[in-house]
This record gives C-alpha cells, sequence and structure tokens, in this order.
C-alpha cells in the first residue's frame, strides 16, 4: 500500500525544518551562539513566523516555514539535549494538520564544536552500546537520543496521538532523529525519517533493524558525496538506506566541485541543493545520478581535499584514488557487486573481517593489488603467503592516517575562522559546517 | 654522500613509490579478470551479501584487533596531528593541482620535471630526512643496487630514472628495501 503524499514532507519543508532546529540554541540567531536554550518566541520567530527577514534577502537563505504550506503550524515545545555533557536547546516539536490527519514534526540539531569535541574516531568498537531490539547503536548518538527523550516525554501523548510523526535532522541531529524514529516506529507509530549530512548511526544489522521498522520507504537520506560526516564510522557501521540500489539514498554532487570543503556538510548547502521550491523527492532522486557511486568515494573525498596538511595525506590520496579504483574494478569482476558503494577503508575492513586474503588467494590480480596497497603502507610483502591479517591491518590503519588529519584539519579550520556567519550566510547552518557527532 | 646528493636520491624514491604504485593501478584497474563460471560468481555475490548482511552475534571482532580506529589506538578526533612540517607539501611543491581529479596517469617527464623543480619548496622535509637517516646504512643500501642505470643520487632524466622504475616494478629487492628506507624517514 503506498502512502498517500500529504503524509511526506517535501524536500523543502524537511531542508528547511533540519536548517532552522539550529536556532533552538541559544543566541544562534544573533550569531554568537552560547550554551544554553533559546527562548520560544524567537524559535518561534525563526521556524514559523518571519525568520531572517532582510538579512536573508542580503544573500542569506531564511528557513523559516512561513512561506510553505507548513506556515499555519504550530510550535508546540523547544527541548533541550545533551552533549558530552554540555546542554543547549536542542530541537522542537512542531504539529499541524494536513488533508485531515493530525501530523507532528520532531526535528533535532547538530552540535558544535566548541561545545562538544568531536569523537566519531574514537575507540568505534568500545562506542557501541545496545539500542532496544534494533542491536548496537553509536554510543555517543544513544547517550544524546536519551537526552532528547526526557525533553520529548512532555510532548509524548501529543506525538502518540498523531496519525504521522516526522523526523529531521542534520548531522549529529541526523543520527538522533534515526534514533527517535526508531523508538516511535517501535511504539507503532507511522514515522517518516529525513536526515541531511548524517553519520553512520548503527552497526551489525542495527541500521537493517531500523530499516525493516520504519519501512524504507520512509526513510529519506540526502547526503553530498564529499561530505566527510557521512563517511564515518566505517564498517561494520551502515547507513539506513546505504545501499545504492535504495531508492531513497540521495547521493548528491558536492557544491564545491572538485574541492573537499567542510561546506559539503553545511546545512545551508543542502538546503541549496534541495530546498528548491519546486522540488520534490523524485527530482532530488534524479539528481543523485549524476553521481559516480563507486568504491573510490573516500579516495575521491581525500584526493579533493583542499585542506590536506601532508606529504602522505596528499601523496596518498593520490595513490589512494588508484587503489581504490582497482580494488573496485577487480571485486565487481569476481561478482562482489553487492559491496560497491562502501568506502576504500570500509573495504578492506570487509577484507580483514570477512577473510577475504582468500578470496585474493584466488585472482592473481587481486593478490597484486593488495599487495601493491601493502608496499603503499609501508610493509614489504614479497609473496602472497606473507599477505596476512597483520598486513591489512597495516595497510588499514596508513589509510586511517590519512584520513584523520584531514577530518581534524577540516574541524579546526572551521574553528580557527570563529567567525559566526548565520545572518550573513543564511542561518545556522553556516556554522553547521563544524558539526559533527 | 653529501646533503645535494640526497636531495636527488629523496625525490627520485619517493617519484619512483608513488609513481610506480599510481602506475601498478592504473594498470590493475582496466585488467580484464579471466570470465568466471556463472555458479562461481553466484557464490562471491552470496558471500558479499553475507559480508553486509552482519549480526552481532557472529560478527568476529578479533579480525579487527590492531586496527588503531577499533581499539587502543583510537585517537580523538580532535587530538593535534602526530607531526607536521612548514611550508607546501610534495604534491603542492609539484603543483600536479591540474591532474588531480582526473583519470588520466601523469607522464614520468612531467612528474619528474616537477619533483626537481620542487627541490627548494620541500627543503624543510628533506632536511629532515637528511637529519634523521642512518647514513651508514644509507651508503650500504646504494652499494647492494644493480650497476648501470644512472645513480639515483644525480639529477636524472626520465630516460634515465625509467630502467629504476622497471627494476622497482619488478620489485627488486635492493631497490625496493631503498624506497622503503627513505620513505619511512617521514612518518605516516
Amino acid at each position: 500500500m503506498s502512502t498517500p503524499i500529504n503524509e511526506y514532507l517535501t524536500p523543502q519543508e524537511a531542508s528547511y525544518i533540519a536548517h532552522n532546529a539550529y536556532f533552538t540554541l541559544k543566541d544562534w540567531i544573533s550569531g554568537q551562539p552560547t550554551i544554553g536554550m533559546e527562548t520560544r518566541a524567537n524559535v518561534r520567530k525563526m521556524v514559523t513566523g518571519d525568520g531572517l527577514g532582510a538579512a536573508a534577502q542580503a544573500g542569506g537563505a531564511n528557513t523559516s516555514l512561513k512561506t510553505t504550506e507548513l506556515g499555519g503550524a504550530k510550535l508546540d515545545r523547544v527541548f533541550a539535549g545533551s552533549t558530552a555533557g554540555v546542554t543547549t536547546g536542542f530541537g522542537y516539536v512542531l504539529s499541524f494538520n494536513r488533508a485531515g490527519s493530525k501530523q507532528v514534526v520532531i526535528a533535532t540539531r547538530g552540535t558544535r564544536a566548541e561545545h562538544s569535541k568531536a569523537d566519531l574516531l574514537t575507540d568505534l568498537r568500545a562506542s557501541m552500546t545496545g539500542f532496544g531490539d534494533f542491536g548496537l547503536v553509536h554510543q555517543g548518538f544513544r547517550n544524546t537520543f536519551d537526552s532528547v527523550k526526557t525533553g520529548l516525554a512532555r510532548d509524548d501523548r501529543r506525538i502518540m496521538d498523531a496519525d504521522v510523526v516526522h523526523c529531521v535532522g542534520h548531522s549529529l541531529g541526523g543520527a538522533v532523529a534515526t534514533l527517535v524514529a526508531a523508538h516511535f516506529s517501535s511504539r507503532g507509530k507511522a514515522v517518516k525519517l529525513y536526515t541531511f549530512g548524517c553519520p553512520r548511526v548503527g552497526a551489525l544489522g542495527a541500521q537493517g533493524a531500523m530499516e525493516q521498522s520504519l519501512g524504507k520507504h520512509n526513510i529519506f537520506r540526502v547526503s553530498h558525496d564529499l561530505d566527510p560526516v557521512t563517511m564515518v564510522g566505517p564498517y561494520p557501521y551502515g547507513h539506513l538506506n546505504g545501499q545504492p540500489e535504495d531508492a531513497n539514498n540521495m547521493m548528491l554532487v558536492s557544491p564545491t566541485g572538485q574541492l573537499l570543503s567542510v561546506a559539503n556538510h553545511d546545512m545551508t548547502e543542502y538546503v541549496r541543493s534541495v530546498g528548491g521550491l519546486e522540488m520534490n523527492w523524485q527530482a532530488v532522486r534524479a539528481l543523485g545520478g549524476a553521481v559516480e557511486r563507486d568504491n573510490a568515494v573516500l579516495a575521491r573525498w581525500l584526493l579533493r581535499s583542499s585542506d590536506n596538511p601532508g606529504w602522505l595525506t596528499q601523496t596518498a590520496a593520490q595513490g589512494l584514488s588508484y587503489l581504490m579504483k582497482a580494488f573496485s574494478h577487480l571485486l565487481r569482476q569476481l561478482g562482489f557487486v553487492t559491496i560497491a558503494g562502501l568506502t576504500g577503508i570500509d573495504l578492506f575492513c570487509v577484507v580483514l573481517a570477512s577473510n577475504m586474503t582468500k578470496i585474493a588467494e584466488m585472482n592473481s590480480q587481486l593478490m597484486d593489488c593488495i599487495l601493491q596497497a601493502a608496499r603503499w603502507a609501508r610493509v614489504v610483502v614479497s609473496n602472497a603467503a606473507q599477505l596476512t591479517a597483520t598486513v591489512i591491518r597495516a595497510i588499514l590503519n596508513a589509510m586511517f592516517s590519512v584520513l584523520r588529519p584531514i577530518a581534524v584539519n577540516a574541524l579546526q579550520t572551521v574553528g580557527r575562522s570563529g567567525t559566526p556567519l548565520p545572518l550573513l550566510l543564511g542561518g545556522a547552518s553556516a556554522l553547521a559546517g563544524a558539526l559533527i557527532g | 654522500m653529501d646533503r645535494d646528493a640526497f636531495e636527488h636520491l629523496y625525490l627520485h624514491a619517493h617519484t619512483l613509490a608513488e609513481f610506480g604504485f599510481m602506475r601498478a593501478m592504473a594498470g590493475l584497474a582496466t585488467t580484464d579478470i579471466a570470465a568466471l563460471a556463472p555458479a562461481q560468481l553466484a557464490a562471491n555475490e552470496a558471500d558479499a551479501q553475507q559480508m553486509l548482511n552482519l549480526d552481532a552475534a557472529s560478527f568476529d571482532w578479533s579480525a579487527l584487533e590492531g586496527v588503531d580506529a577499533f581499539g587502543a589506538g583510537a585517537v580523538a578526533l580532535d587530538a593535534a596531528p602526530a607531526a607536521s612540517y612548514d611550508g607546501p607539501t610534495f604534491t603542492e611543491a609539484l603543483a600536479i593541482d591540474d591532474e588531480v581529479g582526473g583519470d588520466a596517469l601523469p607522464e614520468l617527464a612531467n612528474y619528474l620535471a616537477r619533483a626537481h623543480a620542487a627541490r627548494t619548496l620541500l627543503a624543510g622535509r628533506i632536511a629532515h630526512s637528511w637529519a634523521t637517516v642512518d647514513r651508514q646504512v644509507l651508503d650500504d643500501a646504494l652499494a647492494a643496487l644493480p650497476a648501470g642505470p644512472s645513480a639515483l643520487t644525480g639529477p636524472l632524466s626520465a630516460d634515465e630514472l625509467a630502467p629504476w622504475l622497471a627494476l622497482y616494478e619488478q620489485r627488486h629487492p635492493a631497490l625496493e628495501a631503498l624506497v622503503q628506507q627513505i620513505r619511512r624517514l617521514e612518518p605516516f
């Protein structure tokens, strides 16, 4: 049974909500955000009121819903959430009627780098924790969800009485929205999930269990192909609707073209990508056709980085690009088409976890490819017999060593600027580029 | 060996490693594998499905032990980089941005010319390597190289470097050891 179209948010509505949820952070509206929660009146102004007004007309984006069909929606509550022990305004609940059905939006925002340090590349195994019957999710996201759940408790009846619940978020907000969606779905609600630049939330089957609960057609995942936040953490973490063939896996060409930029994670850029008035989800899906979906995603990201700080980072990015092209090409010819779409680091995690060195032993070209990768990682291996898990780990560590300084540099570059840009560049998302789990 | 000779060796070793690796991968990326039997292709596809359909109970974490991101070696994203250098990176110094993003492999002559042109820009990095190299071990490694091709410690044209590249691609053990010794002077 297909869901009536009026039970979905449009791309414009969803992207505006993911964007204006940042205004729940105290003083975001002034460009000088501080720890705390914004007043309800100010949040209402930004969500359903005049928004940025003249400032937006000067070049920024006004993501108030006032001019959309949700202009008459009611802002019910602004709620708090905690990241790394810091409690701030974290989102809002909005209710409206559409085509005779009661609908609720739960909007969650990302977090600011200066309010809680990014930790997505900390121990990814130790960071796993259980989430209901769904399985394992990242501890940091779970902790934030728990704090948000407390804030949402007062709206529980309103949410449970709604015919449709829309969960929307960008970056960490997307991760929390995912858990909020799964939570209410497990309680029997009809939930739609919309994420922008969302990191990987679950691992080892949790993402599949959440997909099953929500229904894949109710999960709208929008990403830019060179948005670094969407690439962590690596396998066995995975995205909801993460496979290339997933209809609602809407990966778009990054706005910065050939250069990696934190702007690719910027919510303003997502608004620009999908927030056009005439855009519908089918049109967004069509935009995804322009992306080259291959296993070189990470390599292309590295290759295009304008922020690479070191010799290996830069030269390895070039070499890594060629490595991934070759690895992807060979695996596809060997029939491993299902793993297309994973990043380079994912693939080598797969090699390790699945003992794919045995497969390499069956094919000389694949073996040569891995041997060359080992050499690139400065491990001298002369024959297949020496190709052990230890060597693959060395390759992976070399790849991580390339990944990490770029991610650090991307965050520090934004942090160094120290310039609150919301009013000039279109709202919270100009700073949201610094956001990461 | 003096500093000038080491600079040539540094540039040539890195060029052999990086250019050789790119060329090897570019070749593999266009290689056609002998067609597998349909049954084998189906089996591999099933294996791939299994790799992606995991469950926590059966996943073997021991395989990922020793990978920094999954264990004690993991570092916070906001930690300081392990090492840093002033000045441009190697490829920035080589100014090969026009080739970045494309599929075409750069010409060896072009790559080498830019490497030589980048000597001044890379002076800090070369100085670091020169200061830390074990010169006796380096001399021994040079002595183990095959006679014939022009010395790696002097200026080389692409034609002169080509025989060394061929040896590197053939995994000549002495050349392999020398190149790795030079590359390891700069940490990851």
